[in-house]
């Protein structure tokens, strides 16, 4: 009789240890934490065909499938999302804080520059580190972040310092 | 002042920590078989249809069994429309000894040609035949099919008439694949008329020079009859005389038969400098076509009437009769149930010829038989297919010998056509594959 798998209590004892931080992660990644709670279950999902390869050091991998899969979903979202002509009731010059000012500046971001923002500036990966976890070059990382910081910027976050 | 980094660490700091999730070993365990599965599945079709293809694009390449070897060589009983996609000689060899070679469509890459195509005397297999520097379909098979002679193109001395200018002639050998070339001094290019063989080793041209550059056509002038031995390889000889002007026909064992002011003559190749045995036809005989006289001078035949292939409104009869000796007048009389002839090719015996002709009114395919004269008896030797257009040229010395039954060439599928749906399957496996594992979902 065989015992228990000891890949997959090595998979859970990683869950249990990291699934708060991946939350927040994701939650920067998606702004809503339904999505964000979502988003880490796909991760860590589509992580266990890999897991034997990847078992001593998961987390760039999880990462990358957390980053990417934000990105693709935002997208194939976009092309699913029903226009309205009904604008939904907002509070009219109530004052905001920081938190739902920069909340709200990352929702106007593009997937892929708020993905940057969150890798480079939030997980604090280098250029480098956030390139191979996106896919992308180097130099689109960091034309990415200069054109996101520009944004957060001019979306009344006037302090922001990378 | 607050980095960014701290900023986000605070609004991340707003999500609660996530709940427990004790089945994602096993979700990830599914998911890895629903990718799995889908992969195998794509996978395996796309191999079969692959596999498909390539097996029937083989099935169709594989040659038919050759004839048991020491077969000896002859005619096939019928000639097959050669597939596009034969192999050449460059790829498999030479032939060997040849029945017959036919001119047709060989198509490459980037589009199609018409090339030779031989048909081996002794194992029936088809093959283009790569001859090199050929640039006429017009070829003459040794009448023993050893030797293929045809019109050779090149540079002129001068500015060129037409795209593919001859400037000589050249021999292949079906047996060993050598090709022996032989230059004429042209500075515009040839005008070609006729090429045969009057035996085995004896050619006969009729050819003259382009006067002037061009596009293939305009004046032309110096036409004459040459022999050339490819036993010596020698240049050319000049044969046309005072009383004789151009080549007319073959006969065989190196004798021809000449245009003269006055009819035909028959002109012996060993003494080309003696005059030719006249050999007249008289009006009143309607012979439409050059005559077919025998080596010794003695007989000759040809078609009476047109060449029309109901048979109704001109009678396509052969008429066949003696020379008297020392030339002159032939005898001529109708060969009995001689109709729906088309051609007389040769004596084939004292009193036989071989002749093309329509087994019925309307036939698509044609025979060729041996006739004989006298009696009207036919033996069938080999069919072929009369609106294909090409009409094979056979090895004379064998339309005597037994025949073999042909077996049909390989029909080879388009390579363009097979590598297309092969790529194409490839990639359409690859898109659905891409495509499903994006829309499996964990």
């Amino acid at each position: 009789m065989s015992g228990p798998d000891p890949t997959r209590a090595g998979f859970d004892e990683y869950v249990a240890a990291r699934m708060p931080a991946l939350v927040r992660t994701a939650y920067l990644l998606t702004g809503s934490h339904q999505d964000a709670e979502d988003l880490v279950q796909v991760a860590l999902v589509k992580a266990v065909p890999h897991w034997k390869k990847i078992a001593d050091h998961p987390e760039p991998y999880v990462r990358k499938i957390l980053a990417r899969e934000a990105v693709n979903r935002w997208r194939t979202r976009r092309w699913r999302e029903v226009h309205t002509d009904q604008v939904p009731e907002t509070a009219v010059d109530e004052p905001v804080d920081d938190r739902v000012a920069l909340r709200r500046a990352l929702a106007a971001l593009p997937p892929r520059q708020r993905a940057v923002i969150v890798l480079r500036y939030y997980e604090d990966l280098t250029e480098a580190e956030t390139a191979r976890a996106l896919g992308i070059s180097v130099g689109t990382v960091k034309s990415q972040a200069r054109d996101a910081l520009a944004r957060l910027r001019t979306e009344g976050l006037a302090t922001v310092s990378a | 002042m607050t980095t960014l980094h701290d900023r986000l660490a605070e609004l991340a700091d707003d999500v609660p920590s996530g709940g427990p999730a004790p089945d994602l070993w096993d979700r990830g365990r599914r998911y890895r078989r629903a990718r799995l599965a889908g992969t195998v599945v794509i996978v395996a079709a796309a191999a079969v249809v692959v596999a498909l293809v390539a097996g029937i694009s083989w099935q169709r390449s594989v040659p038919p069994a050759p004839q048991p070897a020491g077969t000896p060589a002859g005619l096939p009983d019928r000639v097959y429309a050669p597939s596009r996609w034969l192999p050449g000689t460059d790829d498999e060899g030479p032939l060997g000894q040849l029945a017959a070679v036919v001119s047709a469509e060989r198509g490459s890459w980037t589009g199609t040609s018409y090339e030779l195509v031989g048909i081996s005397a002794t194992t029936g297999e088809y093959r283009f035949l790569d001859v090199p520097g050929s640039g006429e379909v017009e070829s003459a098979l040794a009448p023993d099919g050893r030797h293929i002679a045809y019109w050779l193109t090149g540079e002129p001395s001068g500015a060129p008439n037409g795209d593919a200018p001859i400037v000589g002639f050249a021999v292949y050998d079906t047996t060993t694949g050598d090709t022996v070339r032989q230059a004429i001094e042209t500075e515009h290019g040839l005008a070609v008329d006729d090429l045969a063989w009057a035996d085995d080793h004896r050619l006969v041209l009729d050819y003259g020079q382009w006067a002037e550059a061009g596009d293939g056509d305009g004046m032309s002038n110096r036409y004459g009859t040459w022999t050339w031995d490819l036993t010596t390889g020698a240049a050319p000889i000049r044969l046309d005389g005072e009383n004789y002007s151009s080549f007319a026909s073959v006969v065989g064992d190196g004798k021809v038969v000449v245009s003269m002011a006055k009819g035909y003559g028959l002109l012996d190749l060993d003494d080309p400098g003696d005059d030719p045995l006249p050999i007249r036809i008289r009006r009143s005989d309607n012979m439409t076509s050059t005559p077919v006289v025998d080596p010794r001078g003695q007989h000759v035949a040809g078609v009476w009437g047109g060449s029309d292939l109901d048979g109704q409104s001109v009678p396509n009869k052969v008429k066949a009769g003696s020379v008297p000796a020392g030339g002159g007048f032939a005898e001529l009389s109708l060969v009995p149930d001689s109709a729906r002839s088309l051609e007389v090719l040769q004596w084939t015996g004292p009193t036989e010829i071989a002749v093309i002709r329509a087994p019925e009114p309307d036939a698509e395919r044609v025979a060729l038989q041996r006739l004989d004269v006298e009696t009207g008896t036919s033996t069938a030797v080999t069919t072929y297919d009369w609106n294909d257009g090409n009409q094979p040229t056979f090895a004379t010395d064998l339309l005597g010998a037994p025949t073999f039954d042909a077996e049909e060439p390989p029909g080879p599928l388009d390579p363009r056509l097979v590598a297309g749906l092969i790529v194409g399957t490839v990639l359409v496996a690859a898109g659905l594959l891409l495509l499903w594992r994006r829309r499996v979902r964990p």
